[in-house]
């Protein structure tokens, strides 16, 4: 990686930890309600920089996020990188169908790889097994408008970040 | 310009007809997990478990309270009406106790500082689960 | 049609229902709370309409729990069964009225059972590394610990009304109280309780104690775990009122070396695990007497194990064994079956 991107990939990981904490800081109105949009800066990395700008921004943004707020190592922390590696792969490989899919397209399949790997976290590192489907039907739906959304907001950022 | 973007027809007409493919599978996968995950029969009992390990069995056929301590901290579950809900927790968003009684058969509660799931199962039918066990 | 309902009436009635609701007192139900202490988890449940009393008195029963184990522990430096261990024969003044009573009841039970149950085998216990570090002994080790163990070989002097001393009259005696303390915590656990209801259950890893009933009347419900399979109960009592079980088994705490399963319930007049008897469950009116009397028996086998409990009065016990084919097969006294659910 050269400097440039380095530091572009600081800049991003500095935003993502940022959104991260405000997001589980807030009060959620609606008890499975994520915005994920300390994904969204992931898919920004993805879309302008790369995949491995991607996995850089969310290995650290998870690292430093765990660290901040002091769930490093608990079971908060293995949900946020279960939801995080989920939904960076399935990000990356989604960008290969990019045409015909949209950025919007692949924030959607990220949003709902995120959902999945928190729920499979679950079923796996709490016991709760097969069970953890009968949450599925509300976050995966509401995912979905989300995913949209979040991803026209990077695509929108990166309409005006016509110089980096 | 982006203004245009941002409104339910705008984000609509931002998407191609493959993403519109894959949102409507998502969600009607999401709808067909809600059916398929129906729980089937009566539950018995409600099984605590904290990072994966029992630590309570709350039959459903009578009312109790229990305090069990969850990774964070200790977490009161309660069983009125053959249904279980969370009744206190330290955790920092509560959504455990927001989530409300549960009552069928496979439904779960969980509280993700804390490591712990609340699971609802069904027993055998004459399943009279002992109120304590030695061994 | 419509009905012209008198306004003011009406909402003196509703604020007086509103007032008198909260007053009414709210169905007694289950109050539960469970535990890590004295090494195992414990379960404590006491029936109660007050959940603030409730809980208190939980709080306070765990507390007890957590004294009783400090002070009868082997493995702290300032419980008193170390301090007895250092005295090395000399006398120990101002024992604690706990470590008086639990390792009086011991030292009944050992010369009723000739030694099957021993609180002297704190260095055997020891040898075998538990229960931290348990690993197979060599023949002399376990040799040189059965040496020091001995209950005859205990004083206790009274120097004045509730100063009590105690000496351990054997060159490197030690104290393990661990078969009996757990029982006699439980029971005094159940004190507490009993001091905001007449209905508790007391359990510390499967030693138990059971005072009134369940709430819908019917006397409290005890399973029985299967010794094969820890996920299945194999049967269910009924306890009345003022009844404690407790279980020895061999499924309990064990280590495999060269496919033989060596088990943390010693012989103390041999000092190895005793085989026979895979799980041995005694009740009894008090936990420590079940706690102990179910080591006992497990140690005396099948046959000697269910003739001492016949001879004590009170007790009933159910000691399991297994065929050639693995089944179980039950070794029961007369009086056992009335408990069966």
């Amino acid at each position: 990686m050269t400097t440039r991107t380095i530091a572009r990939v600081a800049l991003l990981v500095a935003v993502a930890t940022t959104l991260a904490i405000a997001e589980s800081l807030i009060p959620k109105p609606l008890p499975w309600l994520r915005l994920g949009l300390a994904n969204a800066v992931a898919l920004l990395a993805l879309v302008r920089l790369g995949a491995r700008a991607a996995l850089a921004v969310t290995a650290v943004r998870v690292l430093l996020a765990g660290l901040l707020l002091g769930t490093l190592g608990g079971p908060t922390f293995a949900l946020a990188v279960a939801g995080g590696a989920a939904a960076l792969v399935a990000m990356v490989l989604a960008a290969r169908a990019v045409p015909p899919l949209s950025w919007l397209g692949v924030s959607v399949i990220g949003s709902a790889a995120h959902v999945l790997g928190q729920l499979a976290a679950i079923g796996a590192l709490f016991g709760a097994g097969r069970s953890v489907l009968t949450l599925a039907p509300w976050l995966l739906a509401t995912a979905v408008p989300l995913g949209v959304v979040t991803g026209a907001i990077v695509v929108a950022v990166d309409r005006r970040l016509e110089a980096w | 310009m982006t203004s245009d973007l941002f409104s339910v027809r705008g984000l609509w007409r931002a998407l191609t007809p493959a993403d519109r493919i894959v949102s409507l599978a998502l969600l009607l996968g999401s709808i067909a997990l809600g059916v398929a995950a129906r729980p089937s029969g009566e539950p018995t009992a409600a099984v605590v478990t904290v990072g994966g390990e029992v630590v309570a069995t709350l039959p459903l056929d009578r009312d109790s309270r229990v305090e069990v301590q969850g990774r964070l901290s200790p977490v009161t579950i309660e069983v009125s009406g053959h249904a279980v809900r969370v009744t206190e927790s330290a955790c920092p968003h509560r959504i455990c106790v927001r989530m409300g009684p549960r009552r069928h058969s496979g439904e779960i509660i969980a509280c993700v500082p804390n490591a712990l799931v609340v699971r609802l199962t069904g027993g055998a039918p004459d399943a009279g689960v002992p109120d304590a066990v030695t061994g | 049609m419509r009905v012209r309902v008198p306004a003011r009436p009406a909402a003196a009635l509703a604020l007086l229902v509103a007032i008198a609701l909260p007053a009414c007192d709210r169905a007694p139900t289950v109050e539960s709370r469970t535990d890590f202490v004295m090494g195992t988890l414990a379960e404590l449940k006491v029936v109660s309409d007050d959940p603030v009393t409730a809980r208190e008195a939980l709080d306070r029963a765990f507390a007890r729990l957590r004294e009783i184990e400090a002070l009868t522990t082997s493995y702290a430096e300032t419980s008193e069964p170390a301090r007895l261990a250092r005295a090395n024969g000399a006398w120990v003044e101002g024992v604690s009225p706990e470590v008086d009573e639990i390792l009086t009841l011991g030292l009944r039970i050992a010369a009723e059972s000739d030694g099957a149950f021993d609180p002297t085998a704190g260095a055997l216990v020891a040898a075998w590394g538990w229960p931290e570090d348990p690993a197979l002994p060599d023949s002399a080790t376990v040799a040189a610990a059965v040496a020091t163990v001995g209950w005859r070989d205990v004083e206790r002097a009274e120097r004045a009304p509730g100063r009590i001393a105690w000496r351990l009259g054997r060159p490197g005696m030690k104290l393990d109280l661990g078969g009996v303390a757990k029982g006699w915590a439980v029971d005094r656990a159940a004190d507490v309780l009993l001091g905001v209801s007449d209905h508790c259950i007391v359990n510390a890893g499967g030693d138990l104690v059971v005072r009134g009933h369940r709430p819908d009347g019917k006397a409290w419900l005890i399973g029985v775990q299967d010794p094969r399979d820890a996920s299945r109960i194999f049967l269910k009592l009924r306890l009345p009122d003022g009844t404690a079980v407790a279980t020895s088994g061999d499924y309990q705490r064990f280590f495999e070396v060269d496919g033989v399963r060596y088990h943390h319930l010693l012989d103390p007049r041999t000092g190895w695990p005793a085989r026979d008897v895979h799980s041995a469950t005694v009740i009894a009116p008090d936990c420590a007497t079940a706690d102990a009397w179910a080591t006992a028996a497990f140690v005396l086998g099948a046959e000697a194990g269910i003739a001492a409990l016949e001879r004590q009065p009170g007790l009933e016990g159910l000691l399991v064994t297994y065929d050639a084919k693995g089944d179980l097969v039950s070794h029961e006294t007369p009086g056992f079956a009335r408990y069966r659910e």
